[in-house]
């Protein structure tokens, strides 16, 4: 197995008011090669687990060991591009001098064209494609991906996950996709792990389900995994 | 064009107002020149060269004042958000002598720093001061938590957050602060160089006065008018020109 993320016992809590709300809760988690999907309804702690992995924030307890060597990426739900850089500037942010094929990474993401555009300028996909540009520029091991295409219209959002599963092919990759969408998670991953009251509740090997990669699920199994969700909820 | 064009029909009713008056001789040609007699003071004193001179003394003190009072507002601003523990302290201060107009200082001023230079750039320090400071900071505290977590995503240090996120991200508020103080500085001039000067476009309105010469005391305070749009017209320029983000119509 190639680069991933080794989670054990973790637990991550915050405080609200007066009160203590347990987000995580005792998560035991190993990744595997891929596209590991984490669904969840909001609220469950997939966010937060991202975020722990990516050391932007520190659990409580329990611990988390990134396997393998190589950078991680992130991607946010909203592009977050540097509104005075252009889509070169911001694909190379934070790189510094640093060895990155810009070009390439143009050509993947179907960018060519708009290298000396500022984000204002650009369409949302568009955007979230710099965004994606900007994760996978260090070369990254791990990608986390938070929800990426979640604020994108019904076309955009396929558009982008076809470009995404295109991209881990082209770039060898893992990722860590969280979304509570279960079309979502059915389409790009190939495994799915099922988060509820802080723990993983469900974990299935989605490559062989019919309908995976599909824009037409298998029902069956998006009831299933509504189930698991549902039946924990609300969390 | 329109927009210059519609400025010159302001300034040409203006004029043509101003010279009904003085015909109509409702006051004293001491009182309300005419805009001829005024004209002809103008040239005679730019051909002269008495107001160039005074021109590029007034815009020296505003430059240099400008200059010390971005710099100490851009110290105080990073001040502010990287030690709020001192911040705390000074914030009474500044808050305080915001609340004090220059002017009235100038009797300590120049007990303190005598009737040189010095205290006539405070004054224009002190005025410019505080529009950049308070849009310096909140353009360095209002920076997106969105846009900063990137930085935090990335392992950035706490400098070069700042140095590639907050501050690029805070230029348009650092732009419109100097704007804006820019016009201050130029309005402080004339009070600054009150404190016995012998030179500069505040000493010309106020030497006029004292020689009776109306006519003077308006080329003075149309020359302070005119150099103050001009030194606007070319900040907001380069800021078009090189900035193709956060600048509005506003600028234009």
């Amino acid at each position: 197995m190639t680069a991933g993320a080794e989670i054990a016992g973790l637990c991550k809590s915050f405080t609200v008011g007066d009160r203590v709300v347990s987000v995580l809760d005792g998560l035991d988690f190993t990744q595997r090669d891929g596209i590991t999907v984490v669904l969840g309804a909001s609220g469950c702690g997939k966010t937060t687990l991202l975020r722990l992995i990516a050391r932007m924030d520190v659990q409580d307890t329990g611990s988390i060991r990134i396997r393998g060597t190589g950078s991680i990426g992130m991607v946010f739900q909203e592009p977050r591009l540097m509104p005075w850089l252009t889509t070169v500037q911001n694909i190379r942010f934070g790189l510094g001098r640093g060895a990155c094929d810009t070009q390439r990474l143009l050509e993947l993401t179907g960018l060519t064209g708009f290298e000396k555009a500022l984000p204002h300028q650009l369409s949302g996909g568009m955007q979230h494609r710099v965004a994606l540009a900007r994760a996978l520029a260090n070369r990254p091991a791990l990608v986390l991906m938070d929800e990426p295409f979640a604020a994108l219209d019904q076309l955009t959002r396929e558009r982008m996950q076809d470009q995404l599963l295109a991209l881990q092919r082209a770039e060898g990759m893992n990722v860590l996709f969280v979304t509570h969408s279960i079309d979502e998670a059915l389409y790009v991953g190939d495994r799915i792990v099922v988060l509820t009251h802080g723990r993983i509740d469900a974990d299935h090997d989605v490559a062989h389900v019919p309908g995976q990669r599909s824009r037409a699920p298998d029902l069956e199994f998006t009831r299933l995994i509504r189930s698991t969700i549902q039946g924990e909820a609300p969390c | 064009m329109r927009r210059f064009l519609r400025g010159a029909l302001v300034a040409v009713v203006v004029v043509g107002v101003w010279w009904v008056l003085t015909e109509l001789h409702l006051w004293s040609a001491y009182v309300l020149p005419t805009p001829g007699r005024v004209w002809s003071s103008a040239v005679e004193m730019t051909m002269s060269g008495e107001l160039p001179r005074h021109v590029v003394i007034s815009f020296g003190r505003v430059l240099i004042g400008f200059a010390l009072a971005f710099g100490l507002a851009f110290a105080l601003g990073v001040v502010a958000l990287l030690l709020p523990g001192p911040d705390g302290y000074l914030a009474p201060v500044l808050s305080f002598l915001k609340n004090v107009p220059p002017l009235a200082l100038i009797p300590l001023l120049i007990l303190w720093f005598g009737i040189g230079e010095t205290a006539k750039v405070i004054v224009i320090v002190l005025t410019a001061f505080f529009p950049m400071y308070m849009s310096i900071k909140k353009g360095f505290q209002a920076c997106s938590p969105q846009l900063l977590e990137v930085g935090t995503s990335l392992h950035f240090s706490t400098a070069k957050q700042f140095v590639l996120i907050r501050l690029p991200n805070a230029v348009p508020d650092i732009l419109v602060g100097m704007r804006i103080s820019l016009g201050f500085a130029w309005r402080a001039l004339v009070g600054a160089e009150m404190i016995a000067a012998s030179s500069g476009l505040g000493y010309l309105i106020l030497d006029a006065q004292r020689m009776s010469r109306s006519d003077k005391v308006i080329v003075g305070i149309v020359t302070i008018g005119l150099v103050g749009i001009l030194c606007e017209r070319l900040f907001s320029g380069a800021v078009r020109r090189t900035m193709r983000w956060g600048i509005d119509d506003s600028w234009s």
